[in-house]
């Protein structure tokens, strides 16, 4: 029987991902801006009433109707206000509330460019979503509050270790609910999925991909491996010893999706969540190594990082 | 008062822990069930869980690759027409231009999510031609596939899209779209089947799975 006192005494503690919860709201931040940077070129395509692109008119059937087209007439500030919510996240100013106007605006984009919404954006979505729950302020943060430790601090933690929590379980899910769908897909489980892959003109990422597709032992042997990782990763994951071993197999595979099949922020998405499997000590260890190499004792940066006079220094 | 203060934060913190559970939970159940428990769909659970589990990472991968045509045909003489091919064009542009691709990416997915978005709107639950219905001639019953979904807003707006890109592909490719008319084909080209790969014989066969009349290159919302 689950004890749940026990587990709310455990979770008010201390927020434990409390550095690489930073770390991915910024991550994210500067993910969706370099989006918007090379993305650039091509907004009348994405945005705009000039663009091919038919849209639906009922995507925003609980809003006002004329939203989607006021906001397509005015897209350049809608992107400059977006800009904006971004950077306010970055800087840490405003916080949750803020982390709230960047899940509705985030939301409000992906219905103006659904036919480009890909995997990835349903993670950051997602990720976006739990960050709101979570405190991630403690770090890379103008204005942080060092608060005593009261009830509410407590609850806090609570929340942002579920958030953190979530955020992992969502990747885990993911890899999950697909080696679920691969198990029941006669092409994955005879092990010629990576053959077909392979193959698919738009994600032809190398000159290599089709050398590869020739051989059977090496296409079966990938196709395998995908799944295998793909449904012991959420499982095994959560094994302290196992933990390294499953990290760097995920990232190879998405290193291989990267480079082989051309889905670029997919990858990148699915792998920053890695590090909220590593321990905060060793983040935190690794974060000082790195900011004493580029020579930050007590500078702006340094205060802005949160490593200079931050109670959680390891 | 401060022990009022206490118990509302416990019981704070127990709703948030127990929703948790619940939350992940149901997700759970709906990832291991995948579709077979729609018919259990109170108040949109399984809406809100698809948003967090259904994944599926090129399940099933595509065993083809498709080819959107445009044909143009000259309103003054009939003989005067030009083929387009655009998607394997796209796919080469994505290629050439990889890993800053970020503008051919974009128009890629744009296009293909229409062509497939079309596809599936006039093919879902339907059998190819050639399947077990040899009665039909393989046009006809295209053409009575197609008309059937003309009523379906979804493809409409599909094919506006795709009428849309055709009007920027005839102008990227110097055609003047005046006196023209177009004709919209969209094909499957068939991978080589996994067991034939060292077949250096094996034909792969093109079919055309949609094709529209010709019409006007006239640019629609």
């Amino acid at each position: 029987m689950i004890n749940l006192n026990c587990i709310v005494n455990f979770l008010h503690k201390k927020n434990y991902k409390v550095f690489y919860l930073a770390f991915l709201r910024i991550a994210i931040c500067i993910f969706l801006l370099s989006t918007i940077l090379m993305n650039w070129s091509s907004m009348d395509t994405l945005y705009s009433r000039s663009s091919f692109v038919t849209h639906d008119p009922n995507l925003f059937s609980k809003l006002p109707s004329g939203t989607f087209q006021f906001i397509q007439q005015y897209y350049l500030i809608f992107i400059l206000t977006y800009i904006l919510v971004i950077l306010l996240n970055f800087t840490g100013i405003g916080k949750g509330f803020t982390m709230l106007l960047l899940f509705l605006m985030f939301d409000v984009n992906q219905k103006m460019t659904v036919p480009f919404v890909i995997g990835g954006d349903k993670m950051i979505g997602n990720i976006i979503l739990f960050l709101i729950f979570a405190d991630s302020y403690e770090y890379f943060s103008l204005h942080r509050q060092h608060s005593i430790r009261n009830r509410k601090r407590q609850l806090k933690d609570l929340l942002s270790n579920l958030a953190a929590f979530s955020i992992m379980l969502q990747l885990c899910f993911a890899y999950f609910s697909s080696a679920v769908a691969k198990l029941s897909d006669p092409i994955w489980l005879n092990g010629e999925a990576v053959y077909y892959a392979l193959q698919i003109e738009r994600f032809m990422g190398t000159p290599y991909n089709k050398w590869i597709a020739q051989h059977r032992l090496l296409v079966v042997f990938a196709s395998y491996l995908v799944l295998l990782i793909e449904l012991l990763f959420p499982f095994l994951i959560w094994i302290k010893k196992l933990r390294l071993t499953f990290l760097i197999a995920g990232f190879l595979l998405h290193a291989s999706l990267y480079i082989f099949l051309m889905i670029y922020g997919f990858q990148i998405v699915f792998v920053l969540i890695y590090g909220l499997f590593l321990p905060n000590d060793l983040l935190l260890k690794y974060a000082h190594k790195i900011n004493s190499f580029f020579g930050g004792k007590q500078g702006a940066l340094t205060r802005y990082i949160g490593l200079a006079n931050n109670t959680n220094q390891i | 008062m401060k022990q009022m203060k206490y118990d509302i934060f416990k019981k704070a913190s127990q709703f948030a822990v127990v929703f948790f559970l619940c939350f992940w939970l149901t997700i759970f159940i709906f990832s291991i069930s995948g579709s077979n428990i729609k018919q259990l769909n109170p108040y949109d659970i399984a809406k809100i869980s698809k948003e967090f589990s259904a994944w599926k990472f090129f399940t099933p991968p595509f065993t083809f690759n498709l080819r959107l045509y445009y044909i143009t045909s000259d309103t003054t003489n009939a003989s005067k027409t030009d083929t387009l091919e655009v998607l394997e064009r796209i796919a080469l542009r994505k290629q050439q231009h990889a890993p800053f691709n970020q503008k051919e990416n974009i128009v890629d997915h744009l296009v293909n999510n229409s062509v497939n978005g079309l596809l599936r709107s006039v093919w879902i639950g339907r059998k190819m031609q050639g399947d077990n219905i040899p009665s039909i001639p393989d046009s006809l019953f295209l053409t009575t596939v197609i008309a059937s979904a003309e009523k379906d807003k979804n493809y409409l707006r599909y094919l506006s899209t795709i009428k849309n890109y055709g009007i920027t592909v005839l102008k990227e490719n110097d055609i003047d779209s005046k006196n023209k008319r177009i004709k919209i084909v969209i094909s499957q080209m068939p991978n080589i089947p996994f067991n034939e790969i060292h077949n250096k014989k094996y034909i792969q066969k093109e079919t055309v799975i949609f094709e529209t009349f010709l019409v006007d290159p006239i640019k629609s919302k």
